[in-house]
């Protein structure tokens, strides 16, 4: 197989050291088993980083992927992937953003950037049609992402130039960090900004006007246009083109899985003041959409009214209403809006950062910490006057925010006193906003997750509480979480946003149209577990193994104290009865990890080797 | 002379344009044969975040309008949509008509560098038949 065209065909290469830039073609055999995006980056980062290094040091290297769809004429390909060894979990990380990104890198003659090194004063990379300078940010120090967009493009004169920067919180390497993305879109999770931030690299910028190209452009045209209408029509995707993730609200809240008070309720008294229809009545302007999609989930808002008036963004999206919402006991929609924009700004995962404020508002109100440690600041739930000013705090290391910049993990043993029992993570990834005491199988998603406590690798509450299953029991849902990674591994491979319900036979015949390779299901679900094995292996190397598959605390002991899952909480027993499944199901040992036969069998004999498994 | 939009022509209403681009993707993909946004006949231009612009050919009158008058090689022809059109093959991108178009919709094909201005599609506009939000629409 030669590279089908609709790849650029080439990655970049920038070593900040020694500030050289090449390039290098796509090599077939690896393009041809991982596909790009996720897969592809994923084996450039297991093949080219050495076990136990420090994610931080110039050692680490940070990729931007793209996929075979990105940029062309399909449905929802607006996606790129940014991958790394993360500072917050020390496991595999990929991170992807939607917007306009991906597609103009790959326009402008590239599939991928992977960067080494660190440079010697704050950088950043200019992309133009093939080119890639590395030039001076050092007047964009410490300046917010917005800021650095507009600069950026006005200096290069290039008024459509697409920009992924760090805000401040990635130059101070807070490990809850961002790369954001055509202001309102970002790799958010793990700390990916930090790995930027230490490699001084401030922003990428691209503009991009090249060609890519198809076997058979008509052809392509018309499975295309076929796959918008069906992808519009399609009442799975009602939702994103009426109220977006922010209908997730209501579905949490019937079902007690909505994260409020950092974990201690599934439910939020003030829930219908931070709901889809609390947004449409109070702060939304229109729909908005990132590159190729016909659904355009994004919700443009305004807030109209109050001391935060004026302000304008894309947002806030579910987990951001849910984790810095509900989950800090906020009810106030415009100050939610607020401190959504000053993550995106100042570079910080509003997953994240919500969930360290609950936590930090936890230990408050427990006594843990005190004014003392606040700097006066009155850190109790719900109180908006220090809930805003965190944002900043963090991003800045100042005061509390030193304290809470690497997370509740690392958090909760400076603070020590027990601070752990009401630190919501896995592997030092703070939790999404899915409670699994009111839906168990999230329990197993977040404990296998590749990168640490993530709802998107399995989505399984669709089935479970938000759907048929029960969603109280451990039985059969292994085999829902492992369908549910298997696929996304591919499909971020493509890449394809998670919000378009592309099932096997819609990924196998867009992918088909524009490479002119005829694929099969079978062929896209072996590659989907080829690539979820690779990034276990790549954490297997770390030392991750079944130990470090975790629950935090609060999910294990306590019970969910009233609504539709009052009493519940997940067992030890069902929980090592679901973990026990997963790990023979995936054909791995009890202990998690990958055998060498099942390796060999996902053609990764090299990397079985690489993580010391060797035949008898 | 006074310059007026001319019918047959593209139209479009800002309020609920998405920004998605899927115009610029298969206008360019039907006249270029490639994918590539930048060589789209219909550019969508972000003013400010969720507020777009959509500059496209109104197909002035009179008829010639000030483009093809400013042509030197007579590439600008009238096609079956009724409208006038630009023959790739004769354009030598010199920039001519670009210049005398009062809205600034002709531009150079960053790749092929021939003029590219918008000609209904010969008919079948495929900006019209994508959008998703159906803020284009083909006034006759």
């Amino acid at each position: 197989m030669t590279i089908p065209a609709c790849y650029a065909g080439k990655i970049l290469r920038v070593n900040l050291t020694s500030g050289k830039v090449s390039e290098e073609p796509l090599k077939e055999d690896m393009v041809k088993a991982f596909i790009g995006g996720r897969g592809l980056g994923a084996k450039y980062l297991f093949d080219e980083i050495s076990p136990s290094i420090d994610p931080l040091s110039p050692e680490n290297i940070l990729i931007f992927m793209t996929g075979p769809l990105n940029g062309l004429p399909v449905p929802c390909a607006g996606k790129h992937v940014v991958i790394s060894k993360s500072p917050a979990t020390n496991t595999f990380l990929d991170c992807y953003a939607g917007g306009f990104f991906g597609a103009e890198l790959k326009f402008a003659g590239f599939d991928g950037i992977i960067i080494h090194g660190k440079a010697e004063k704050l950088s950043y990379l200019l992309i133009t049609d093939g080119k890639a300078e590395i030039k001076s940010a050092e007047h964009l120090k410490g300046k917010p992402v917005d800021e650095v967009t507009e600069i950026l493009k006005e200096k290069n004169k290039i008024s459509d130039l697409v920009v992924a920067a760090i805000g401040p919180a990635g130059e101070n390497l807070v490990r809850m960090a961002c790369v954001t993305n055509d202001l309102h879109h970002q790799a958010a999770r793990g700390g990916i900004g930090a790995v930027m931030g230490s490699k001084n690299l401030k922003a990428i910028a691209v503009k991009g006007t090249q060609d890519l190209n198809v076997p058979d452009i008509d052809k392509l045209s018309e499975v295309a246009k076929e796959a918008i209408v069906e992808a519009i029509k399609n009442p799975e995707h009602e939702w994103a083109l009426l109220g977006g993730t922010p209908e997730i609200v209501d579905l949490s809240q019937e079902v007690d899985v909505l994260p409020t008070k950092n974990f201690q309720y599934g439910e939020f008294e003030k829930a219908n003041e931070i709901n889809w229809e609390a947004i449409k009545n109070k702060i939304f302007i229109k729909k908005v959409a990132c590159f190729s999609c016909p659904l355009g989930c994004r919700n443009l808002v305004e807030v109209k009214e109050g001391p935060f008036k004026g302000i304008i963004l894309e947002g806030p999206e579910y987990e951001t209403l849910a984790l810095t919402g509900s989950n800090c006991g906020i009810s106030d929609l415009n100050a939610v809006a607020k401190f959504n924009l000053l993550c995106d700004f100042f570079g910080l995962d509003t997953i994240s950062t919500g969930n360290v404020v609950a936590f930090a508002m936890e230990c408050y109100e427990r006594g843990l910490i005190t004014k003392e440690d606040t700097d006066g600041l009155e850190l109790t739930f719900g109180n908006v006057d220090a809930y805003i000013k965190m944002p900043e705090l963090i991003a800045y290391r100042k005061g509390i925010g030193a304290i809470l910049a690497d997370g509740v993990k690392v958090a909760a043993e400076k603070i020590g006193k027990g601070a752990e029992k009401y630190a919501l993570h896995v592997k030092g990834l703070e939790y999404p906003g899915y409670d699994p005491r009111g839906s168990i199988g999230m329990a197993l998603a977040y404990a296998t997750a590749d990168r640490g406590a993530c709802h998107l690798r399995s989505w399984v509450i669709a089935k479970e509480a938000f759907g048929d299953l029960d969603p109280f029991t451990p039985e059969g849902k292994a085999s829902e979480v492992i369908d549910d990674q298997d696929r996304n591994s591919i499909k971020w491979s493509l890449i394809l946003c998670d919000f378009y319900m592309a099932d096997y036979s819609i990924m196998v015949k867009l992918l088909s149209a524009v490479t002119g390779t005829q694929y099969s299901e079978n062929e896209l679900k072996l590659i989907g577990e080829r690539i979820w094995n690779l990034t276990r292996a790549f954490n297997v190397r770390e030392g991750f193994t079944r130990k470090d598959d975790t629950l935090p605390p609060r999910i294990l002991e306590e019970a969910l104290p009233s609504g539709k899952a009052k009493g519940h909480r997940v067992t030890k027993e069902d929980f090592e009865k679901m973990l026990d499944d997963y790990y023979s199901l995936r054909g791995w040992t009890k202990d998690g990890v990958p055998t060498l036969e099942k390796l060999k069998k996902l053609g990764l004999g090299d990397v079985a080797e690489k993580i010391g498994l060797k035949s008898n | 002379m006074e310059i007026q939009a001319g019918t047959p022509r593209i139209s479009f209403s800002p309020e609920e344009c998405t920004g998605c681009k899927l115009c610029e993707l298969f206008c360019s993909t039907f006249h270029s044969k490639a994918v590539n946004p930048k060589r789209a006949l219909i550019n969508i231009k972000t003013v400010k975040l969720g507020t777009f612009e959509a500059n496209v050919c109104r197909q002035c009158q009179p008829t010639p309008p000030p483009c093809a008058n400013a042509c030197p090689v007579d590439a600008f022809y009238v096609n079956d949509a009724g409208v006038y059109a630009i023959d790739s093959s004769k354009c030598t991108g010199c920039g001519s008509c670009v210049e005398e178009c009062p809205y600034g919709a002709i531009w150079l094909d960053p790749v092929a560098n021939t003029a590219l201005k918008c000609d209904l599609c010969n008919g079948d506009p495929q900006c019209v038949q994508i959008c998703p939000k159906k803020v284009l629409s083909e006034v006759k």
